[in-house]
């Protein structure tokens, strides 16, 4: 539900951001259009206007065909990528914002909005993706499967980076938080960001195999040293902010999806942090919707599990459950039936739970209903949408860091497999059929 | 927009039509500025503006309609927003359907959005409606837009009308091409985007020749054929110190 918003928030219309998000992003825009403009103007180039102008009217012309991706489900393309593969990245921007402004005019994003809008889906879909296209690249424009690899990557990844900034937008402009705004938007355009660079990349891969001379950059003669380099640095540059990225979720303390069922069913747990000598150090005292730590020889809640409404603040000291006084974790485990060899709590489902607490100097007498119980299913349910992957066998950011390092090198393998079916040759006849297809010879 | 262009040659222009589009880009980027301040407590501010969006609207007597279904077409896109905003919003929940909560704060962001979107959106439809695009292009441009950023939007609006029945044209050969098969691959489609590609380059090298031979070197001649007469200008000056006043006063 949230991603149609989201999408249409790429669009969006007066009202959305507030007045200050708007100008900001409205004087960028026009500092950067303008400096585009005065780059172009200086090539003094006579076929440039007509060029760009056509193109314009290309990108407009293909975000309205609709690309069967599957089951019932259509997208289209917004063309910030694929215009700055075909003009270079300042005509790109010049001509995305022309796009932009004609369908304000014609009412599909507002007036006022103009700046982010433009920002959003012309400059980081023209000028950033453009950069990472030729960090990939490096010199081979010669290897059509590397263009294309190349196209399909920066295609993709302009559709997230475009909803960070939005979601940034949507924040400052006091709209919708960004712990609610983020997770959601760059999850929902790394999927929506696949159909985005599987038709830039089709395109891309008509055009080099019909006309590769179309492309904006031409084969350069760099060594072939200097293009390994490239390759590395760019590879090592995207694994950093990939690795960055994969990081975010720790900003949330909730679960992710799969996490938050998992607990809600009963069959997940957390792992517990164990001292070197075995003994627990905290553990996630899911019945009780909290997580428990040892504080200066107190058991105390530290954090509370959003999904779980839970009486327990973080801070009380737990003092009895049910009967057993509690002096370390390990009681509070054994009085909440935990076993941390077989990490699970033997608690049985839909029973109360009887706790003593002490808050602020006040002592507590609270009663977990059944309810409370994970088993029994958890009243609110809230995670992270970004999910929080660890390699098995490591805790921490480590593991963390590394499940990102692996996901981004799967996406370029992805974008290799992607770049090389793309461009396989097809059959003589079609291609010749693309040739004569010239159109009209009039102007 | 063929509509459009006919109906400016059959009968007297209505004062929205005189004006110059100069002063209409510039009321309506005032209006879209005060409407976007709009709080969701000032509903005599709205109401106002309501009322002066459909007087403007009612003064265009023939194009009524015309302005209406180009105020249609803009619509879906904003409802979609309207009626998610509140699903998405922080705050008290007041109703519950399954894991999606509807909160009072949401509600007020989506009226608050609502508004200020049909507000601007209306304006916007009477301005295209009203203008035909050359002018709107004449007008850009000497509204001091550089002539690069001017030139591309001129020629986009040109081709489109050419691009998109060509657009069309390779989609019904396809079609043709493909009898029975009731989905096309998927990269058939990308193929006929790019073939769109290639067709929009090599008009544009045509069109750079034909420019070129008659004379083009870089420049444009900017018209003067519209300048606005003073009534218009001052009718317009009237209406943003009307917006303004009301934004202040309300």
């Amino acid at each position: 539900m949230p991603s149609v918003l989201l999408l249409l928030a790429m669009h969006a219309p007066d009202g959305l951001f507030s007045l200050s998000v708007n100008l900001t992003f409205g004087l960028v825009v026009v500092l950067l259009i303008g400096r585009a403009c005065a780059a172009l103007a200086r090539s003094h180039d006579q076929r440039l206007v007509p060029l760009m102008g056509l193109m314009a009217a290309f990108v407009f012309a293909g975000q309205m065909v609709n690309f069967p991706i599957s089951s019932g489900t259509t997208g289209h393309l917004l063309g910030g990528t694929l215009a700055a593969i075909l003009l270079g990245p300042w005509a790109a921007t010049v001509v995305m914002a022309a796009v932009i402004l004609f369908q304000a005019l014609l009412g599909d994003g507002g007036l006022t909005a103009l700046g982010p809008n433009i920002f959003n889906m012309g400059i980081v879909g023209t000028c950033l993706a453009y950069f990472v296209y030729r960090v990939f690249v490096g010199p081979a424009f010669h290897k059509p499967a590397r263009v294309v690899a190349a196209s399909f990557f920066a295609a993709w990844l302009s559709v997230p980076l475009a909803s960070v900034f939005v979601s940034l937008q949507l924040a400052v402009s006091g709209t919708v938080t960004l712990a609610r705004a983020l997770p959601a938007m760059v999850l929902t355009h790394m999927v929506i960001g696949v159909g985005e660079a599987l038709i830039t990349a089709g395109v891309v891969a008509f055009v080099v195999r019909t006309r590769p001379d179309l492309l904006y950059d031409r084969p350069a003669g760099t060594s072939r040293r200097v293009g390994r380099l490239a390759a590395i640095v760019g590879l090592a540059a995207s694994l950093v902010v990939a690795t960055g990225l994969s990081l975010l979720p720790r900003l949330w303390d909730f679960p992710d999806g799969l996490e938050s069922v998992g607990f809600q069913k009963g069959f997940l747990y957390e792992e517990p942090a164990l001292a070197a000598d075995g003994i627990v150090e905290a553990f996630s005292a899911y019945p009780l919707g909290v997580r428990l730590a040892l504080h200066d020889g107190r058991v105390t809640a530290t954090q509370r599990y959003e999904q779980q409404a839970s009486p327990l603040m973080p801070g009380d000291v737990i003092e009895r459950i049910e009967s057993t006084p509690v002096t370390d974790l390990a009681a509070a485990a054994q009085a909440l039936g935990f076993a941390p060899a077989e990490n699970r709590f033997a608690l049985p489902p839909g029973q109360p739970v009887h706790l003593r607490v002490a808050r602020a100097g006040r002592e507590l007498e609270l009663v977990f209903p059944a309810a409370a119980t994970p088993a029994a299913g958890a009243a609110k349910s809230r995670f992270a949408l970004l999910p929080d992957y660890t390699v098995p066998g490591l805790t921490g950011l480590l593991s963390t860091s590394l499940a990102g390092a692996i996901g981004t090198l799967a996406m370029f393998v992805l974008a290799f497999v992607a770049g090389r079916a793309l461009v396989r040759p097809i059959a003589p006849s079609a291609c010749a059929a693309a040739h004569a297809s010239g159109g009209p010879t009039h102007a | 927009m063929h509509e459009k262009s006919l109906t400016r040659t059959a009968a007297p222009l209505t004062l929205l039509e005189q004006l110059d589009a100069r002063v209409k880009i510039v009321c309506a980027l005032s209006w879209a500025i005060c409407v976007v301040t709009i709080r969701r407590t000032d509903l005599p501010l709205v109401a106002t503006y309501a009322a002066l969006l459909a007087a403007l609207l009612v003064s265009q007597r023939r194009s009524v309609g015309q302005c209406l279904r180009r105020f249609a077409t803009a619509l879906p896109a904003i409802a979609m927003l309207v009626v998610l905003l509140p699903f998405f919003k922080e705050g008290t929940v007041l109703w519950q359907l399954g894991p999606l909560e509807v909160t009072r704060e949401g509600l007020y962001a989506a009226q608050r959005l609502a508004t200020c979107a049909a507000l601007c959106v209306g304006v916007l439809a009477l301005v295209w409606v009203t203008t035909p695009e050359a002018e709107l292009i004449a007008g850009l441009r000497r509204l001091g837009l550089p002539a690069l950023f001017v030139g591309v939007l001129a020629f986009m609006l040109r081709y489109l009308h050419v691009l998109r029945p060509e657009l069309h044209r390779l989609w019904d050969a396809r079609a043709a091409r493909t009898i029975g098969r009731r989905r096309p691959p998927f990269r058939s489609a990308t193929n006929l985007l790019g073939a769109l590609a290639l067709r929009a380059h090599g008009r544009a090298e045509r069109v750079a020749d034909a420019m070129a031979a008659r004379g083009y070197a870089g420049q444009w001649p900017v018209s003067h054929a519209h300048d606005p007469p003073a009534r218009a200008t001052l009718a317009a000056v009237l209406f943003v110190s009307v917006v303004v006043l009301l934004r202040i006063l309300l």
